[in-house]
C-alpha cells in the first residue's frame, strides 16, 4: 500500500575512481540521481561540473540516427547486461557517423532509382489513364479526329537507331511495339499521348523515323497495346519492390554493426548522464541520489570494491533535510505493485504520482474500478467477449497495458453477470445474487428481499459511501505519516469532515427510515452537525494566528466568509459526491434496458413460429456488439471518473514525483 | 452555449486530438540535422506524416509523397464538413477551396509549360490530384488542353470560369500566368470572407482576427514579391492587395511600399495588441535585410499569437478550425521545405531561416 522506503546517498569520490563509480551506478541501476544545488560560496569556489571528453550530444545525434536506421527495419535495440560500458573518443563518433553516413548514401542511391522506375510506372499509367478517359480509338479514322487525346503512328526505323530511340522517347507517356521487321527496318507502332507530339516529333526526326499508311487492320493490335501496358506495369512494379528490398537489405546487412555502435554509444550517453549529476573538486568527485533502503547494501558494496574503499559514504533517513540538495528536494516514490496490476497502477499514475511517504491506492483501484465496472456492465456473454478482445489485444497490439485492463475488466462483467443473470443481453440462467433484469422489467417478487430500482439504487449509494469513507481513512492515514496534525483534526478531509459525512448519513438514513417524515432529535442534530459546523469555524484563525500574522477587525469578515464557503463545500461536496454514485446504477440499468430493446426486435423478426429467424440473429448479433463498444467504453470511463473525483480527491494530492534511477535499461 | 457545443462539441475533441499531434520545435531541429532525405524520412515514422515516408519507401519519390499527404489532409477537411451544418459547411467548403485553387493552378501551369512553352511536362500530370476536391474539374482534359478556350469549357460549371475568360486575354498576350494566378488566390479570400461575413458573434470576432492576420501576412508576402521581383509601381501593386486585413490597413501598406519605415507604421498598432512584439520589432530596427521580410516575419509571429490566444480561450467556436487549417498549413510548409531542402542538398542554415 506504501512506497518502498527510500533513503538518500552522499559520496565522495577520488577523482580517479569517478568512471569506475559511474559503471557501478549503471549497472546495479538503482539510484536516482539528484542534482546538487545550494552550495555556499566557499564550496562553489571549488567544485565544478563534470565534463566528459566527447560532446554527449554528438553521441545522442549519432546514436539517433542508427535509432531510425533500424527502426525502419523493425529493430529496437537494446543494451545486454554484460556490456563493457567505457568512455568514447571524438574518432570512434566519427568512425560510426562515416559508416552511417555510407548506408544511407547506398539507401538514397536505391530512392533515386525508386524513384525513375516509379516515374516510369507514371508514365505508363497516364497513358492508360488517358485509354480509360478516352477509349483507344485504334482506327485510323477515329484516331485523326481532335477529340482523341491518343496519338498512333506507324512508322519505320533502322534497327541501329532503335536503341537511341527507346532511350529518348523515355521521358515520354509513350509506347513502342514492334509490328515487323525488313532488312535493316524496324516496323513500329508509336503510342504516345497528343499533348506530347511537337516534342516527339523532334526526336522523330533525329532517329529518322520514316512513317507509313497506318494499316486498317490495326485493329488487332488493340489487345497488344493494353496488354503491353500492363505487362510493362507489372515488370515495373515488380522492379519497385525488388528495390524497396533492397533498400531495406542494404540496413540488414549492416544491422549487426549498427546494433553494436548503438549499444556504444548509448551506453556512453548513460555514462555522461550519470556523471552530469557528479561536481568535482581537484581530486574528489562529490555525488547525491535516492535509492530503496532494500537496495542499500548491495550498492554501499558495490561502491567500496570499486574504489577500493577509497570513499565516503554517507547515509540519510528520507525524512532529514539535506544542505546540498534544492530545498524541495524530497524522497521519489518507487511504486511495488504485482505486475498483474499494471494496468490499475497506469489508472493511478496517469492521475498523479503519490506523494513519498503516502498511500498508493493501487491495490484498492483493482477493487473499486472492477466493481463499478462489473455493476454497471454485468453481462457473463459479453464479459467473456471483453476479456477475449483484451488477450488478443495483447498478442497483437503495442497496448498492452490497456489490452491487460480489458482482460480484467471482461472478468469483472463475468463475474457480476453471473451475479445478476445476464448473458448476452438473456436471462438464461438464475441469478446468483440479484434478478437485475427481473427487477427492471418489474417482474421481480418481493420475497427476493430487493425488488425495485431504489434497491438497485441503494447498492450503489452504500457503495459510494463506502469508497468515499475509505478515502477519508486513507487521507487520515496520510496525514498522520505526514505529522500534519492541523488538516488531520480540522480539514473537511480531516476527522471534522468525516463527522460531517457520517452524521450526514446518519441523518439522511433517519430521514429514510422514517418514510421521509422527520429528522433526527434536534439535539442529536445540533451535536451531529452543528457542533462540527462550529468547529470549522476554528480552522481559518488557528492557521492565521499560527503564522504569527497581526489580526485586524476586517480579517474577522474574511473568517466568516471562509467559513460559509467552507461549510457549503463541505455539505454540498459531500452530498455531490455521493450521489454520484448512482451513475453505476444508471448505467446497469441503461445496460440492461438495450439488451431488453434488442432482443424485443429480435422477438418481433421471429419466424411464425417463434423460432429465430435470420434476421433476428443479425439483431441480437449486432445489438450485442453495439453494447459492447458504447455501454463497455463508457462503463470504463465513468468508472475511472468515480475514482479520479468521489476517491481520489479525498487522499491522493499526486505531487510527488516517481522513482527514476539512471540504468542500462533507462529508455529516453 | 448549448447550441455552439452541439455544434463544435466533436469537431473541437477531433481537431484538438489532431492538434497535439502536431510536431514541437524539438522535431524539427532533428529533422533539419539530418544528412540525407532517406534520414529526414525515418524521423517521420509515427507522426501525422508518416504516409509520406511509407510513400517514399515505396516509390523513393518525394513529390508522390507530398501528393499523398495532402491527399490525406483534403480528407480530413472533408471528412470534418460532414460533421457541419450551415454556415460552418460552407466556411469549410471555402477552405477546402484552397487546396483546390493550388492544383487548379498547378494543372494550368502544366498546360502552359507544354503549349506556350513547349517543354515537357512527363509524368508530372501525376502529381495533380484528381478526385474532386469542391468542384468536379477534369483535371486530367485540362493537361491535355490544346488552349484557353478549352479550358474554360471545362471549368464552365465552376466559379473559376469567370476568372479564367477575364484574364484569358492577359495571359495569352504576356505569356504569363500572373493574373490568371493572383485573380485565383483574390476568389479564395473574397469567398472566404464573404462566407465568414455571415457568422456573428464570438465566432465572427475569432474568424475576423485569425483570418484578418492571415489576410496580413499574405498582403505583405506579395508586396515583397510584386516589389522585389515584378518591380511594380505602387498604384498596381495596391491594387492586387487583399481588404480586410486586421493590422494592416491599405494606408500602412502603402506607406510601406513606398519605403516608409515600417517600423514606425507598425509599433502603435503590433505593440497594444501584442506585447513582447515591440521589443522584436526594436530588435530589427537597425537591420540591413529587407524591412518587408522582416514584417513577414513578424506577422507570422502575430499569427501564431492570435492562433495560441484562441486555442487557450472558449473552446466551442469556428476558431478551432481555423487555427488547425493554418497550424497545419504552416507545418505542411515546413516539412515539405525542409525534405526538399534536404533532397537538393540546401545547408541545414539557410532552410532554418525561412521556415
Amino acid at each position: 500500500m506504501f512506497s518502498r522506503a527510500m533513503i538518500r546517498l552522499f559520496g565522495i569520490v577520488i577523482e580517479r575512481d569517478a568512471d569506475a563509480l559511474t559503471r557501478v551506478l549503471l549497472r546495479q541501476g538503482v539510484l536516482h540521481m539528484v542534482e546538487m544545488a545550494n552550495l555556499n560560496e566557499s564550496l562553489i569556489e571549488h567544485l565544478m561540473d563534470v565534463q566528459p571528453q566527447v560532446s554527449r550530444t554528438k553521441a545522442t545525434e549519432t546514436r539517433k540516427r542508427i535509432d531510425h536506421l533500424l527502426a525502419s527495419i523493425g529493430i529496437t535495440p537494446a543494451i545486454p547486461e554484460n556490456v563493457k560500458i567505457q568512455a568514447l573518443d571524438e574518432s570512434v563518433i566519427d568512425g560510426h557517423n562515416a559508416f552511417i553516413d555510407k548506408i544511407t548514401r547506398d539507401v538514397e542511391n536505391i530512392r533515386t532509382r525508386q524513384q525513375m522506375v516509379h516515374r516510369e510506372i507514371l508514365k505508363f499509367k497516364d497513358i492508360q489513364n488517358q485509354v480509360q478517359l478516352y477509349g483507344l480509338q485504334i482506327n485510323p479514322q477515329a484516331l485523326k479526329s481532335r477529340h482523341s487525346f491518343i496519338n498512333l503512328n506507324v512508322g519505320r526505323v533502322t534497327k541501329s537507331h532503335l536503341p537511341e530511340f527507346e532511350n529518348k522517347l523515355k521521358e515520354f507517356p509513350a509506347v513502342i511495339l514492334t509490328i515487323g521487321e525488313e532488312d535493316e527496318y524496324v516496323f513500329l507502332l508509336l503510342i504516345s499521348i497528343k499533348r506530347d507530339w511537337e516534342l516527339i516529333q523532334n526526336i522523330l526526326t533525329q532517329v529518322g523515323w520514316q512513317s507509313v499508311e497506318l494499316p486498317d487492320q490495326l485493329d488487332h493490335h488493340r489487345g497488344d497495346i493494353i496488354g503491353d501496358i500492363e505487362e510493362k506495369l507489372a515488370y515495373l512494379n515488380g522492379e519497385l519492390e525488388k528495390l524497396e528490398e533492397e533498400a531495406h537489405s542494404r540496413i540488414v546487412r549492416d544491422e549487426k554493426q549498427l546494433t553494436e555502435f548503438w549499444i556504444r554509444l548509448r551506453t556512453f550517453e548513460l555514462f555522461c548522464r550519470v556523471q552530469a549529476y557528479f561536481k568535482k573538486s581537484k581530486r574528489t568527485v562529490l555525488f547525491t541520489g535516492w535509492l530503496p533502503l532494500a537496495k542499500k547494501d548491495v550498492l554501499e558494496e558495490e561502491i567500496y570494491k570499486a574504489t577500493n574503499n577509497n570513499c565516503y559514504l554517507e547515509w540519510l533517513p528520507a525524512s532529514k533535510p539535506f544542505v546540498l540538495v534544492q530545498d524541495n528536494d524530497t524522497a521519489p516514490t518507487q511504486l511495488s505493485n504485482p505486475k498483474l496490476f499494471e494496468p490499475f497502477q497506469m489508472l493511478v499514475t496517469n492521475y498523479g504520482i503519490p506523494q513519498y511517504g503516502t498511500i498508493d491506492p493501487t491495490p484498492v483501484v483493482v477493487l473499486t474500478y472492477l466493481s463499478m465496472f462489473g455493476l454497471m456492465f454485468a453481462d457473463a456473454g459479453q464479459g467473456l467477449v471483453i476479456a477475449l478482445a483484451g488477450f488478443l489485444g495483447r498478442k497483437i497490439s503495442k497496448f498492452k497495458k490497456l489490452a491487460t485492463l480489458l482482460i480484467w475488466c471482461g472478468f469483472s462483467a463475468t463475474v457480476f453477470g453471473i451475479l445478476f443473470g445476464s448473458y448476452f443481453g438473456m436471462p438464461w440462467f438464475r441469478p446468483v445474487w440479484l434478478d437485475f433484469h427481473g427487477i427492471v422489467t418489474g417482474h421481480v417478487s418481493a420475497e427476493g428481499g430487493m425488488n425495485g430500482i431504489f434497491d438497485i439504487l441503494k447498492i450503489t449509494v452504500i457503495f459510494g459511501i463506502s469508497v468515499i469513507g475509505l478515502g477519508l481513512a486513507f487521507n487520515w492515514i496520510n496525514l498522520i505519516r505526514r505529522r500534519k496534525w492541523f488538516e488531520l483534526l480540522l480539514d473537511r478531509g480531516g476527522f471534522l469532515g468525516g463527522w460531517v459525512y457520517a452524521a450526514g448519513i446518519y441523518t439522511a438514513w433517519y430521514l429514510v427510515d422514517h418514510d421521509y417524515r422527520s429528522l433526527p432529535p434536534t439535539f442529536s442534530l445540533v451535536g451531529l452537525l452543528g457542533l462540527p459546523a462550529l468547529l470549522f469555524f476554528l480552522k481559518e484563525p488557528l492557521h492565521f494566528f499560527s503564522r504569527g500574522k497581526k489580526f485586524y477587525a476586517m480579517k474577522l469578515v474574511d473568517f466568516i466568509m471562509e467559513w460559509i464557503v467552507e461549510l457549503l463545500e463541505v455539505f454540498s461536496g459531500y452530498l455531490s459526491n455521493t450521489l454520484s454514485f448512482m451513475r453505476v446504477a444508471g448505467l446497469g440499468i441503461a445496460h440492461v434496458s438495450l439488451m431488453m430493446a434488442f432482443s424485443t426486435i429480435a422477438r418481433m423478426l421471429s419466424g411464425p413460429d417463434g423460432g429465430f429467424s435470420v434476421w433476428a440473429i443479425l439483431v441480437f448479433i449486432f445489438g450485442n456488439i453495439l453494447v459492447i463498444l458504447l455501454e463497455g467504453l463508457s462503463a470504463g470511463i465513468q468508472a475511472l471518473r468515480l475514482n479520479y473525483y468521489e476517491f481520489f480527491t479525498k487522499f491522493f494530492h499526486g505531487t510527488g514525483r516517481l522513482f527514476s534511477p539512471i540504468s542500462l535499461k533507462t529508455k529516453d | 452555449m448549448i447550441r455552439d457545443v452541439n455544434r463544435y462539441a466533436f469537431i473541437n475533441a477531433k481537431l484538438r486530438a489532431r492538434l497535439s499531434k502536431m510536431l514541437t520545435d524539438t522535431f524539427f531541429d532533428q529533422i533539419l540535422r539530418t544528412k540525407t532525405l532517406s534520414e529526414a524520412m525515418a524521423i517521420l515514422k509515427n507522426t501525422s506524416f508518416t504516409v509520406m515516408l511509407e510513400t517514399y519507401e515505396k516509390t523513393g519519390d518525394l513529390k508522390m509523397a507530398e501528393k499523398e499527404l495532402l491527399e490525406q489532409e483534403i480528407g480530413l477537411f472533408v471528412e470534418i464538413r460532414k460533421y457541419l451544418k450551415g454556415d460552418n459547411w460552407h466556411i469549410v467548403t471555402a477552405l477546402l477551396i484552397r487546396f483546390e485553387i493550388d492544383n487548379l493552378k498547378n494543372a494550368i501551369r502544366l498546360f502552359f509549360d507544354k503549349t506556350i512553352r513547349s517543354r515537357s511536362i512527363m509524368d508530372l500530370g501525376s502529381y495533380l490530384i484528381t478526385d474532386t476536391i469542391v468542384h468536379d474539374i477534369p483535371y486530367v482534359r485540362i493537361l491535355n488542353a490544346e488552349s484557353f478556350n478549352e479550358i474554360e469549357s471545362y471549368l464552365s460549371d465552376t466559379p473559376y470560369v469567370k476568372i479564367i475568360s477575364d484574364t484569358k486575354p492577359f495571359v495569352e498576350q504576356k505569356k504569363s500566368l500572373f493574373d490568371l494566378e493572383i485573380e485565383l488566390d483574390l476568389f479564395y479570400y473574397r469567398n472566404l470572407l464573404e462566407k465568414l461575413g455571415k457568422l456573428s458573434g464570438r465566432d465572427r470576432n475569432n474568424a475576423d482576427r485569425l483570418v484578418g492576420v492571415e489576410i496580413d501576412l499574405q498582403n505583405i508576402v506579395w508586396l515583397i514579391r510584386f516589389r522585389d521581383f515584378y518591380k511594380f509601381p505602387p498604384e498596381r501593386a495596391m491594387r492586387y492587395l487583399i481588404a480586410r486585413g486586421y493590422n494592416l490597413k491599405k494606408d500602412t501598406l502603402e506607406k510601406a511600399y513606398a519605403g516608409s519605415d515600417i517600423f514606425v507604421l507598425l509599433k502603435p498598432v503590433l505593440g497594444s495588441n501584442y506585447s513582447g512584439l515591440s521589443t522584436l520589432l526594436a530588435a530589427h530596427e537597425n537591420r540591413q535585410i529587407s524591412r518587408l521580410v522582416i514584417l513577414e516575419q513578424i506577422l507570422e509571429k502575430v499569427l501564431f499569437m492570435e492562433v495560441k490566444r484562441i486555442l487557450s480561450g472558449y473552446p466551442f467556436t469556428i476558431g478551432i478550425i481555423l487555427c488547425y487549417f493554418i497550424l497545419k498549413s504552416n507545418e505542411m510548409r515546413k516539412i515539405k521545405t525542409i525534405l526538399n531542402a534536404n533532397k537538393y542538398k540546401i545547408a541545414s542554415e539557410r532552410v532554418r531561416g525561412i521556415i
